[in-house]
């Protein structure tokens, strides 16, 4: 296991360095940079001062050259500054970094609880009316928008029902108590595990009705072991192993669900930040946003791969 | 012979799956009696109702679609074939130990095999981990796995498949049954590897006298292990015989043509190997007349409109055709 465990963390790094170009690349390829924003709004700029400006910033220099200075700030956490707002681009992530983590983290967890539960009983008691309500909900939960679910969800209990609060991470005045951002995150966390339940949902019951079916559940049962012992060590365990892979693959795109409800919920997350890097070109922020979603996504595939290989003994022995 | 104690008593045993879209009548009205220390082969055709006449008697079919329709197994006294679902446990693993056919799926891959091993023994006895795993090594030492004590924590995937089967046999062996359903244990394996577990299996009998019902499709491997031999088809038993007697006396015409397509059975090299033409019924129906009529060579207008009992030829020698 220690040595899989290494091999995987080796493989990230050459991963993480593709990453950092091909992010690099993507920021240099889109139209117009900074200073074209920057200068957008006002009337007669003259080019003097735009290539002024451009000079200072360090956007005169070759892709490369601004490439490797990128990576070298980057491996001393410095994500540069914002050509906007000239913060620190390192300090307006870290404040959202936490938000955003909270809302993916509690959404994640309770759509694997419910949606894995919700698979389990659905295949055990398959064609049971159950069964059959849960099938069209994970249906329909597959073939919704997640902003459509948060709105629809504001729409009946906030606005209809004012029950639940839709912005903002703590009420105004408040210093953010456990339960009031619990009570603020309500419905921003439901739309996002709305989708992400359905996907468990199906995945887990198909999964499981595979398992309940296979040669070595019934040798469990020949030996006479309790009905119970059976589904829940041979079949459950079994049942979960391709799913421990399905919510690997779940993380990032709860991540971009993320962005999108953050901003319908204005959450104080990395999604406005998102927003604001693209809409006004702060390259900086949007390269510093592009290099943490990624070490989010290669982190949640390393904890995945290293899960797998916990519960399946044969990749661990391979 | 001998007049030996009956372990178990099959009569008028049906069993029948209910899907959706079709009923199919696996078993169809079975009779035998298995003795204590005998062997019992089964050999049929794919389809014929081997597992599932014997799987059924300790519920390990699906229930549904899978239904016992009527008959009785009576086995120590009790009828399994009218007991609960949660009655029969007692009697998995403890009364009637189980081997199966492919012991690459049939165990779980990701527990070892000590831990499989010892799930039942405890279950049954209450025993604690030491006691069952003590158990579990003194079978692997019987079933000849070497260095038995650390391959207890091996997964199964680390087995060779000779080795899977000789370990699924000892688990089988773990409460020390009455009995041993082997359904097709060496069908997955090398030939090779066969012979090795047919000679373990003959050895291991002699040493514990436990009754085994050992299905197959390769008469060739029935006939070197039972003391009797039963054919089915199509859900029926249509022949009985002591396996001497069968090999040299077949009588019906199915059991004749599956020893001449059974390679190691002709002598004569020359002789083509002939198979039997046709293909075995799809049973969503029950027979007005002899399931095998429509593969039969010697079909006579009775055969279709009646279906043969099982009649006895001779003390020992059973036989469903209206030929004899
Ligand atoms: N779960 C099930 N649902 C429906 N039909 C079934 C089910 N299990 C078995 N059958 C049917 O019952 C019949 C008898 O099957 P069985 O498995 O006993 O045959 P077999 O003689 O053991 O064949 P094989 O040599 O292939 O193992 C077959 O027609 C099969 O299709
Ligand atoms: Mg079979």
């Amino acid at each position: 296991m220690l040595r899989y465990t290494i091999r995987r963390i080796l493989i990230a790094i050459p991963m993480l360095l593709v990453i950092t170009i091909i992010i690099f690349s993507l920021a240099k390829l889109l139209p117009g940079d900074a200073v074209s924003a920057i200068m957008s709004g006002e009337g007669d700029i003259n080019a003097e001062s735009m290539r002024q400006m451009r000079e200072n910033l360090g956007l005169n220099d070759t892709a490369f050259v601004q490439y490797i200075k990128w990576l070298f700030r980057l491996l001393t956490g410095d994500l540069g500054t914002s050509h906007i707002t000239f913060t620190k681009v390192s300090e307006m992530i870290g404040v959202r970094l936490g938000p955003t983590i909270l809302l993916m983290g509690t959404s994640l967890v309770v759509s694997i609880l419910i949606g894995v539960t919700l698979g389990i009983i659905s295949a055990m008691k398959q064609y049971s009316i159950l069964d059959n309500i849960l099938t069209v909900f994970a249906f329909l939960g597959r073939s919704v928008p997640v902003f459509f679910v948060g709105m629809f969800l504001i729409y009946y209990l906030a606005l209809i029902n004012p029950v639940f609060p839709t912005n903002g991470m703590v009420s105004i005045g408040a210093n953010g108590g456990f339960k009031d951002v619990l009570w603020h995150m309500f419905l921003p966390a439901l739309s996002l595990s709305v989708l992400r339940i359905a996907e468990f949902l199906r995945y887990s019951r198909a999964s499981m009705l595979e398992v309940l079916n296979s040669d070595y559940v019934w040798t469990a049962r020949s030996k006479g072991i309790k009905e119970r012992n059976v589904i829940v060590k041979h079949a459950l365990r079994n049942a979960l192993i391709p799913i421990v892979t399905l919510i690997g693959l779940n993380i990032p795109v709860l991540f971009s669900g993320a962005m999108i409800i953050e901003q319908v919920f204005q959450w104080p997350g990395l999604g406005s930040a998102f927003n604001n890097a693209i809409t006004q070109r702060d390259y900086p922020l949007l390269m510093g946003l592009c290099f943490i979603s990624s070490i989010i996504v290669l982190l949640s595939n390393l904890v995945t791969d290293l899960a797998y290989a916990f519960v399946d003994p044969r990749i661990r022995y391979q | 012979m001998e007049q030996k104690e009956i372990l178990l008593q099959v009569r008028d045993y049906r069993v029948a799956f209910y899907t959706r879209e079709a009923t199919v009548y696996a078993v169809n009205g079975i009779n035998y009696d298995l003795h204590k220390g005998e062997t019992l082969g089964i050999v049929g055709e794919s389809g014929s109702g081997k597992t599932v006449s014997c799987m059924s008697m300790l519920k390990l079919i699906s229930m549904p679609p899978g239904k016992i329709d009527s008959g009785s197994v009576l086995f120590g006294g009790v009828d399994l074939a009218k007991l609960k679902r949660d009655k029969i446990r007692p009697y998995r693993g403890k009364e009637i130990g189980v081997i199966f056919q492919d012991p690459m799926t049939a165990f779980n891959q990701v527990i070892t095999i000590g831990e499989q091993m010892i799930e039942g023994h405890m279950a049954h006895f209450r025993s604690s981990r030491k006691e069952a795993l003590a158990r579990a090594l003194s079978l692997f030492e019987l079933v000849g796995i070497p260095s038995p004590e650390s391959r207890l924590k091996d997964y199964p995937f680390q087995f060779s498949g000779g080795m899977r089967q000789r370990a699924m046999i000892a688990m089988a062996l773990m409460c020390d049954p009455k009995m041993l359903i082997a359904d097709e244990p060496t069908t997955a394996l090398d030939v090779t590897i066969q012979a090795q577990i047919v000679d373990l299996v003959k050895d291991l009998r002699k040493q514990i006298g436990t009754s085994i019902i050992w299905i197959s499709h390769d008469l060739g491997v029935v006939a070197s292990l039972a003391d009797r031999v039963m054919v089915m088809y199509a859900g029926y038993i249509i022949e009985s015989a002591s396996s001497d007697d069968l090999y040299e006396r077949p009588l019906h015409p199915y059991t004749k043509g599956l020893l001449e397509s059974l390679p190691s059975m002709n002598e004569d090299a020359s002789k083509r190997l002939t198979s039997i033409g046709g293909m075995p019924p799809y049973m969503n129906k029950l027979n007005i007349g002899c399931p095998f009529a429509p593969r039969c060579k010697h079909v006579m207008d009775k055969c279709l409109k009646e279906n043969p009992l099982l009649k006895p030829i001779s003390a020992d020698h059973l036989v469903a055709c209206f030929l004899m």
